[in-house]
């Protein structure tokens, strides 16, 4: 096949890396031989500690950062870029769902979306732009967007315009820079089985298993796509992806979009 | 059957980005149709020039200026122009940066310049759309447009127009949020009788007025009983 198999030598940073998604993604890139920075604003040395438990050298290191703050961002790429040369592999997975209650339109607060979008989507930007020198000058990187269908409803107007804004971020980084060496991708996730889907429900008031059974029932498959199975499609895209597919956008969402 | 054509004498608009060559032209477009106009941008107009343009219309035209990212401001000029037109029937956002001459060299990309791009455009269109949607709300009516660009599904921001180029990462993301926005906010204000819908323009057709007066006629017909959250793309 011709692809590189492991992730040895590559420096990998996952932001959200302490949620569900980003926990598990962070788990196995580390399996895959990758070093991980595991970025979050809180549960980012667990995280890094459990992975480090498995191995006779560590291969992940906590980067507690608020991605919102550029003054964080920057910081937190000095560091990287003094201890491990600079980021191959970004995945730019951190999110805030925005204001739990009064988050319709237009009850939701200026100051709430501002909150949200900063983290959802100027976090992704700020990630990405300190990123690429590093990806340009070796000739290789790999940027990958956890994203959602930009036709989801229900969701936020900042989370969603956060979510969609990384469709533009995709399809742009690709054109710009996979003859280069720097593939990108974005999986558009509807409904994941994490921790953060349950605090939702909870907060809306409602019953969180039968939520949960209702969400899993929802799919067409039956069931929720788990933290460990968009890890491995993520995986699998920075394993095997070449340029000509850079710029996909797959919709991993059970056939809610298109199919119900 | 619904009047699906336009019939828009007597309505009254907001149009944030009125000075920008697309807000300028749907503008004078309304105004010879017999709209009241809102006129709302981030700095001052050449208002000599669009009083001229729009001189003969007919058309009551007021003039606002906004402070970006200014939730009071947008507010304040919602209200004043609500007062002195009567209510607002149509919003549409078509702020474009104009004002951005330069081109943006990709060794100079950084992090502020989003900001900049996130504040003026997604910002502002979500505070345009906070100030006036309660004056539409209150008459259980109106419609709004978005326009962006189809960067943002394309990724190409290598355009004829001349504000995008290298650098263009900006305007992709921004304008793939807008969408996102949009589709959002739609669902949330449909129930209250508005429709919210959009114009995604190829950069490099920026000027084919013909084409972007068809798709703001479709958008504020009768159409809009029936379409939400629907994007035309022009290319």
């Amino acid at each position: 096949m011709g692809a590189q198999m492991d992730l040895k030598d590559r420096v990998s940073l996952v932001t959200g890396g302490a949620g569900g998604i980003g926990a598990s993604i962070c788990e196995k890139l580390a399996a895959l031989g990758s070093f991980v920075y595991v970025c979050d604003i809180k549960g980012a040395t667990q995280v890094a500690e459990r992975i480090n438990a498995r191995y006779q050298k560590p291969r992940a290191a906590p980067a507690k950062c608020d991605i919102s703050s550029k003054k964080d961002v920057e910081a937190m790429y000095g560091r990287i870029s003094e201890q491990r040369g600079g980021v191959d592999i970004l995945i730019n997975n951190a999110a805030v769902y925005g204001p739990l209650e009064s988050h319709h339109f237009p009850e939701i607060s200026y100051e709430d979306f501002v909150k949200t979008i900063q983290v959802d989507l100027s976090g992704a930007m700020y990630c990405t732009l300190l990123a690429l020198p590093n990806m340009k000058q070796k000739g290789w990187g790999r940027i990958v967007f956890t994203a959602a269908p930009m036709s989801s409803s229900g969701i936020p107007s900042p989370y969603l315009a956060g979510k969609a804004g990384f469709i533009g971020l995709t399809k742009y980084l690709s054109m710009k820079y996979s003859q280069n060496g720097i593939l990108t991708f974005a999986l558009a996730l509807r409904h994941v089985d994490t921790p953060m889907i349950r605090r939702v429900i909870e907060s809306r008031g409602g019953d969180v298993k039968e939520g949960i059974k209702a969400l899993h029932k929802k799919s067409l498959t039956g069931r929720m796509i788990t933290p460990e199975e968009v890890a491995d499609i993520y995986t699998y895209f920075i394993l095997t992806a070449s340029p000509r597919v850079s710029g996909t956008i797959i919709l991993a969402d059970g056939g809610i979009t298109y199919l119900r | 059957m619904r009047e699906l054509t336009g019939d828009y004498e007597g309505k009254n608009c907001v149009v944030f980005g009125a000075n920008s060559v697309i807000g300028a032209e749907v503008s004078k477009f309304l105004a010879l149709n017999g709209v009241n106009l809102g006129l709302v941008d981030l700095y001052s107009y050449r208002e000599d020039t669009l009083a001229e343009d729009m001189g003969s219309s007919g058309a009551k035209v007021i003039y606002k200026t906004v402070l970006s990212s200014s939730e009071d401001s947008f507010k304040k000029a919602a209200a004043e122009i609500s007062g002195d037109l009567g209510g607002i029937d149509y919003l549409i956002c078509a702020y474009y940066f104009e004002e951005e001459r330069e081109r943006i060299n990709e060794d100079s990309i950084g992090i502020d310049t989003w900001d900049r791009w996130l504040n003026r455009w997604v910002l502002n269109y979500f505070l345009a759309m906070k100030a006036v949607i309660p004056h539409m709300a209150q008459r259980g009516a109106g419609r709004v447009i978005f326009v962006n660009t189809t960067t943002g599904y394309t990724g190409e921001g290598e355009g004829e127009g001349e504000l995008t180029g290298n650098g263009s990462i900006y305007e992709c993301a921004s304008s793939s949020a807008i969408t996102g926005m949009m589709t959002s906010i739609a669902r949330d204000v449909i129930p209250k009788g508005i429709s919210v819908n959009g114009i995604s323009l190829d950069p490099g057709y920026r000027d084919d007025m013909e084409r972007i007066t068809w798709a703001i006629r479709l958008w504020l017909s009768g159409m809009c009983e029936y379409a939400c959250a629907q994007i035309l793309r022009l290319y």
